[in-house]
């Protein structure tokens, strides 16, 4: 019941923060997405401690592990498909109007 | 070892009922098809019995059968 | 003479492990697969979160406080889902009911106000088929949805579960199997309102 209770605090104050966080001009603006990313892991690694019960005890090294390969391969997807799609996109041909102005010499 | 039933074989022809339906925009017919393969998972999960268990003896009684065949 | 070698059994020599153990694991393992289906849907907003094709932008549609109260809704239906577990886990019937029911009336609670959401977006012109962005978004947010639709029809098929079958093994592990898949929801739910709403505000 305290294991349940904890995590609840803990997690409303990690998402109030974030609502603050995404909402205050007294932080730097570039540096606002990778604040958010860090408070949205943290409560993530909250949930999966205080209510999923990952923790490091041997019965539990099949799930550690499993969730391990699971973010492998969520942060592959994500990152990757950012990655390739960003590079089209700089790679693309631009539209004939734009390649005559880019052109002229 | 987990009892034998049939609920795969019933609820893939729901599942491909719903699949035509909603290809050919038959709108009761994916109803009645989602409808149907929901039932089904129903009266599987509210079965009783759901394992057979195969006595230590038993097996050992095959095991013992089988190399008594294929002994050299 | 006892040496410290055999003192513990080896892992091969003390048989299969429980079955509680076995079955939260392979749901454990589905639910893995089903949140790389996720980091799929997000990949793709992420990479189309731009593309607005001259339609309304997050920030124009996204109402924070709407989506705060969504927040509290399925973080507390989480909590009480783990107030849930424990009454399983000591037999007690009716505080099993109890928990159960507030879980389900605040998981319908964060379904209603999404459904409005939708409703009031669709009603404003920005539909799905507006731009890549709302393609990206509805399908998202909508999947998620679609999910907590399906744990709540669960919960319900659960508690029939219970008031018929009694707290039985097999109802144990399927009402382990649901909590773990109510809390992996809330886990998506934090990264997609701190992705989409909270990162979508921000020009």
């Amino acid at each position: 019941m305290l294991v349940y209770t904890i995590g609840l605090v803990l997690a409303v104050i990690l998402t109030a923060t974030s609502f603050w966080v995404a909402n205050t001009s007294l932080l730097w603006a570039p540096g606002i997405p990778l604040g958010l990313a860090v408070l949205a892991i943290a409560q993530m690694g909250v949930h999966l401690v205080f209510f999923l019960h990952i923790t490091t005890g041997p019965d539990n090294t099949n799930n550690v592990l499993a969730l391990a390969f699971g973010v492998l391969i969520v942060f592959l997807v994500v990152v990757g498909s950012l990655w390739i799609m960003a590079n089209l996109n700089d790679n693309m041909m631009p539209p004939p109007e734009l390649m005559n102005l880019h052109m002229q010499h | 070892m987990p009892k034998n039933s049939a609920t795969g074989f019933v609820n893939a022809f729901f599942a491909v009922v719903t699949g035509f339906a909603l290809i050919w925009h038959i709108w009761w017919m994916a109803g009645v098809g989602l409808v149907g393969a929901f039932v089904t998972l129903l009266v599987f999960a509210f079965r009783d019995e759901e394992e057979v268990e195969i006595p230590a003896e038993q097996i050992a009684q095959f095991e013992r059968r089988h190399q008594a065949e294929v002994a050299p | 003479m006892m040496s410290v070698t055999d003192a513990l059994p080896s892992a091969s020599e003390a048989g299969p492990a429980p079955k509680r153990i076995v079955v939260a694991y392979g749901f454990w393992i589905f639910l893995l697969s089903d949140i790389v289906m996720f980091s799929a849907l997000f990949a793709a907003y992420a990479v189309l979160v731009r593309a607005t094709a001259g339609g309304p932008t997050g920030a124009q549609l996204f109402n924070q406080v709407s989506v705060a109260i969504e927040t509290a809704c399925l973080l507390a239906s989480s909590y009480t889902c783990g107030l849930m577990s424990l009454a399983v886990n000591s037999r007690r019937r009716a505080a099993t009911y109890f928990f159960a029911v507030v879980t389900f009336v605040l998981g319908a609670a964060f379904l209603a106000l999404e459904i409005r959401e939708f409703a009031d977006m669709i009603a404003r012109g920005a539909t799905p088929q507006r731009s890549a962005f709302l393609s990206a978004f509805f399908t998202l947010v909508g999947c998620h949805g679609l999910h907590v639709t399906a744990g709540l029809v669960w919960l319900a098929v659960m508690m029939a579960q219970v008031a018929i079958k009694g707290f039985r093994a097999s109802v144990e592990r399927r009402l382990l199997c649901f909590a773990l898949f109510w809390h992996a929801l809330d886990i998506i739910w934090v990264w997609l309102f701190t992705v989409v709403y909270l990162m979508g505000v921000r020009p």
